[in-house]
């Protein structure tokens, strides 16, 4: 978890990703954003999100995007 | 049937009280009943293919496999082709099926979001039916999405009074800014635009503004026509627009304009792009030549450039179309790429992204490089483009024989110099409402009946009933 809060703040910096839970639906992150996240979770981690996992659910919190990454691990 | 006739008010009035007096379990076929009168009204042979379409991909997404998807893209997307493009194929005469673009695209999503599982196909073909021919939307849209229409239609909407004042009231700001604005600023600008190269930089400054002022009131007038409609019957629509000339960006326009078919763009088309094998590949091939580059932003030079190219010739097959979707790829692509660049460059200068004058900046350079793209868009011919844009920055005299004459269509004289000095008006006035709902979104509805009655009154002194085409009717 912390190796991915350390991914997210270098998309972005200036998010508090430990405690943020409404990332999407409070429009702190961008489309811009969530594909520089998409991106680097999928060199990091060796997985592939498809579009169809692309859903504010996902993203909104980082443990949702902990949930994410596992589920495509597994 | 053009929602701005006498014919649709009489539709609207017989679909109303039966809408209203048909009991819980009929309303929903009242309005598939209306539907399909709707079209047959205005397009009767034409009706057989918005039927095949219905039927197709409603029988073959009853088994979301990716052969029934395929075949569901490759009947409607078929279909729009030979429609949209059958004068590039060398046919003639053929008229394209009312709103074609705009079923085939609620038909592609409702396809694709059953094959990704996100919702339970429609057990139901007449309720389907009425979901893609709705027909409030059916013309120029919104895109509607399955998810927000299905539950609506069909559940029962009790008559409330309420709901019909705000819909008439809808309604009449969206025949105001058609038949008042936009059907004034559209004689000057068909006069200029026919034959550019003649006119000098400020007549073509102030067409080309005028063009974005037409824009806006026909298309958003249109929507506001349409929602209004579909107020009356208790179905809200999204909203297309979202005051997008208080934009601040380019990307941060498209979020506002025609809301429905950028958002259609980006779940179907873009973030599927975006995570695709084959272009993770391309942006690891890219990464060699920008290695300093972030690889996400590498991921979205290809998508953007597919959709944006798509955009445009989606508008109809001719090179103006397809410059404006490259010109608009560009910008984003520039703006993407110098997004994290830009943001470190105004901390360093202390530049408030909050003051007042940085925003008006940002507005007006949006509107500038907005302006340019409309000038690609709206030229008849590419050399019109090229002199266009030469006379705008080489050509700065004020010649006002030649305004005199763009300005003949409102009549001579003192009569044109009215016309325009009300034009100004109305469009101040209707600014000045945005303005308000900018800053509060429920800034204006204390005052809107009156405001209502003012337009009235002014729709009738002013409109312009010889031209009630709208402009997105033709895509």
């Amino acid at each position: 978890m912390e190796e991915l809060i350390a991914l997210l703040k270098d998309v972005r910096d200036d998010v508090d990703f430990e405690n943020a839970k409404d990332l999407i639906d409070s429009k702190i992150l961008t489309s811009f954003d969530i594909i520089q996240i998409i991106s680097t979770l999928d060199d990091e981690y060796d997985i592939s999100i498809p579009a169809s996992d692309i859903v504010p659910e996902n993203f909104n919190s980082a443990e949702a995007i902990y949930a994410l990454v596992q589920k495509l691990q597994g | 049937m053009s929602l701005i006739s006498f014919p649709f008010f009489i539709f609207m009035c017989c679909l109303l009280a039966a809408y209203y007096k048909a009991g819980e379990k009929h309303q929903w076929k009242i309005l598939l009943i209306g539907s399909a009168f709707f079209y047959l009204c205005s397009n009767p042979l034409y009706i057989i293919f918005i039927i095949i379409s219905i039927v197709s991909t409603w029988y073959l997404m009853r088994n979301p496999v990716r052969k029934n998807f395929m075949l569901t893209i490759a009947i409607n997307l078929g279909l729009l082709i030979i429609f949209k493009y059958s004068v590039n194929l060398g046919v003639h005469d053929l008229i394209a099926p009312l709103g074609i673009s705009f079923y085939t695209f609620m038909t592609l999503g409702y396809a694709h979001d059953c094959y990704d599982r996100k919702i339970k196909p429609s057990d139901n073909l007449w309720h389907y039916a009425l979901f893609i021919s709705y027909f409030p939307q059916l013309t120029q849209g919104p895109i509607g999405t399955y998810q927000d229409m299905q539950d609506q239609l069909t559940a029962y909407h009790p008559f409330d009074l309420q709901k019909i004042k705000t819909g008439a009231y809808r309604i009449i700001i969206g025949v105001f800014k058609k038949m008042v604005i936009a059907g004034r600023v559209a004689f000057y600008i068909d006069t200029v635009y026919s034959s550019p190269k003649g006119y000098g930089g400020l007549t073509l400054i102030v067409a080309t503004l005028f063009y974005l002022v037409e824009m806006y009131a026909d298309f958003s007038g249109y929507m506001d026509i349409v929602c209004g409609v579909s107020e009356m019957l208790g179905i809200r629509l999204k909203e297309n627009f979202r005051r997008p000339y208080f934009s601040k960006s380019i990307p941060e326009y498209w979020r506002r304009w025609h809301i429905s078919l950028n958002e259609w763009f980006n779940t179907h088309l873009f973030m599927p792009s975006v995570t695709t094998k084959w272009n993770k590949k391309v942006a690891n091939i890219l990464s060699r030549f920008f290695p300093k580059a972030k690889k996400g932003t590498l991921r979205l030079i290809v998508p953007t450039i597919i959709v944006w190219i798509i955009t445009g010739v989606w508008h109809g097959a001719q090179a103006s179309y397809l410059g404006w979707g490259i010109y608009f790829a560009f910008i984003m692509l520039v703006s993407f790429c110098t997004q994290s660049g830009v943001k470190k460059f105004n901390a360093k200068i202390h530049w408030n992204p909050e003051n007042i004058f940085v925003k008006i900046f940002q507005v007006v350079r949006t509107l500038v490089f907005l302006s340019f793209g409309e000038i690609i868009y709206r030229s008849e011919r590419f050399s019109d483009t090229i002199a266009i844009f030469k006379n705008i920055f080489t050509d700065t005299r004020i010649n006002g024989a030649e305004i005199a004459a763009a300005m003949t269509p409102f009549g001579n004289g003192n009569q044109a110099a009215a016309s325009m000095i009300i034009i100004v008006i109305l469009v101040t006035a209707q600014f000045i409402v945005e303005l308000m709902k900018e800053k509060d979104e429920k800034a204006f509805t204390g005052h809107r009946y009156i405001y209502a009655f003012a337009m009235l009154v002014v729709i009738a002194l002013f409109g312009v009933a010889g031209k009630s085409n709208f402009m997105y009717q033709a895509f």
